[in-house]
């Protein structure tokens, strides 16, 4: 008897994450912790988030911590570092801003491209608005995980652990 | 007799104050270029070095400090681990022109051209630690003590670094010349500070924990 409940709740789990992921392009999400953060992300219904993080573009990665305050007023602040403490990013994001969504305060001369930050700020579209309605992506279902993954159709991709 | 015990305690607290204010007081060192010859002669004695770390990083934008803690190990010549173990564990292994990164027990290996940055700061934090930096040339130097340490000021001369930091503030211990103090601040004014206890100097360190092959 357990062990048939276990085996049913994994494959409601699995296809729960197949169905969240499939529904949102260019996103893979591993685990049920990844689904719940990826929610809370999309719809602001959390205060902060310690993430790390992945961005690799053109053979380039930068990896640290990310940071993620939602200050409650619809504006999120990023902080991306390394472990030794060097900013990769400061930048706040808008969600719904008619212009510019990505309003950065510090960036390092490693991702300071124009290129770099639109890509940089279409996943943070993705990943704060659920994505565009392009570029689906396969999707990773191991619950034993706990990662969102945004990748672009240029390769740029951002990589969040929890 | 209110009145005379709230007198009482802000005459104590006014005369503490200046007390931790004489000792702590910084004045600026007449002969840098000498204690610069000290250090570098504490630097040769150095082989070793094994330290626990607490780092602090404080960001103005989000209004918050990150903390994280680990063990230094240093061992001539250019062998260098940093040890996360807190909030998770993290390693990084300098060893010569090679680098190996342990994320939770993911392994990657680089080399130093393709993490420049990377090994850059990792080099003037070993260079600063057993205090061969100060003889480099890299940076602009202003030296100031006080009651048990030095404090110096380092600007970087480079452009790559400057694009990083803007200047580095050490407390050297009057003692030996170790480093008990290490404040990195960005361009932004944000620093990270890494404090440096339990220091031991010339200890046997097994030699596989800078492994990188």
């Amino acid at each position: 008897m357990k062990r048939s409940l276990l085996t049913y709740s994994t494959w409601i789990s699995i296809l729960l994450l197949a169905a969240v992921s499939c529904k949102t392009p260019g996103l893979a999400l591993s685990g049920r912790k990844a689904v719940k953060a990826y929610s809370a992300l999309a719809d602001g219904s959390f205060d902060r988030m310690d993430l790390k993080a992945r961005i690799s573009y053109k053979e380039k990665e930068l990896a640290g911590r990310m940071i993620i305050k939602n200050d409650g007023s619809g504006l999120y602040r990023i902080a991306f570092f390394n472990e030794l403490g060097m900013t990769w990013l400061e930048a706040a994001y808008h969600p719904g801003h008619p212009k510019k969504n990505l309003m950065i305060r510090q960036v390092s001369p490693l991702l300071n491209h124009p290129k770099t930050l639109k890509s940089l700020e279409k996943s943070f579209q993705h990943l704060f608005e659920g994505g565009t309605g392009k570029n689906t992506k396969t999707t990773e279902t191991t619950v034993d995980k706990s990662d969102i993954t945004i990748k672009l159709n240029n390769g740029f991709t951002l990589h969040l652990q929890l | 007799m209110k009145y005379r015990s709230t007198l009482f305690f802000v005459s104590l607290l006014i005369t503490s104050l200046s007390v931790i204010s004489q000792e702590t007081a910084e004045r600026p060192v007449d002969d840098p270029a000498k204690l610069i010859e000290q250090a570098s002669l504490f630097s040769q004695k150095t082989q070793s070095i094994t330290s626990d770390f607490a780092q602090e990083k404080e960001m103005s934008f989000l209004e918050e400090k990150v903390t994280s803690t680990g063990k230094f190990y240093f061992q001539k010549e250019n062998r260098l681990r940093w040890e996360y173990l807190k909030p998770y564990h993290y390693v990084i292994i300098l060893n010569n022109n090679r680098i190996r990164i342990i994320d939770e027990g993911e392994v990657k290996d680089y080399d130093a051209g393709s993490n420049r940055m990377f090994v850059e700061i990792s080099g003037v934090m070993s260079g600063l630690v057993d205090g061969t930096l100060l003889q480099s040339g890299q940076f602009d130097q202003t030296w100031h003590e006080a009651a048990g340490y030095y404090r110096v000021i380092l600007v970087p001369r480079e452009t790559m670094m400057k694009d990083y930091l803007s200047r580095i503030a050490l407390k050297l211990n009057k003692q030996d010349f170790s480093v008990d103090e290490l404040k990195m601040f960005e361009k932004s004014g944000d620093y990270t500070l890494i404090t440096f206890r339990n220091k031991k100097m010339n200890e046997a360190i097994a030699a596989d924990i800078f492994n990188v092959d």
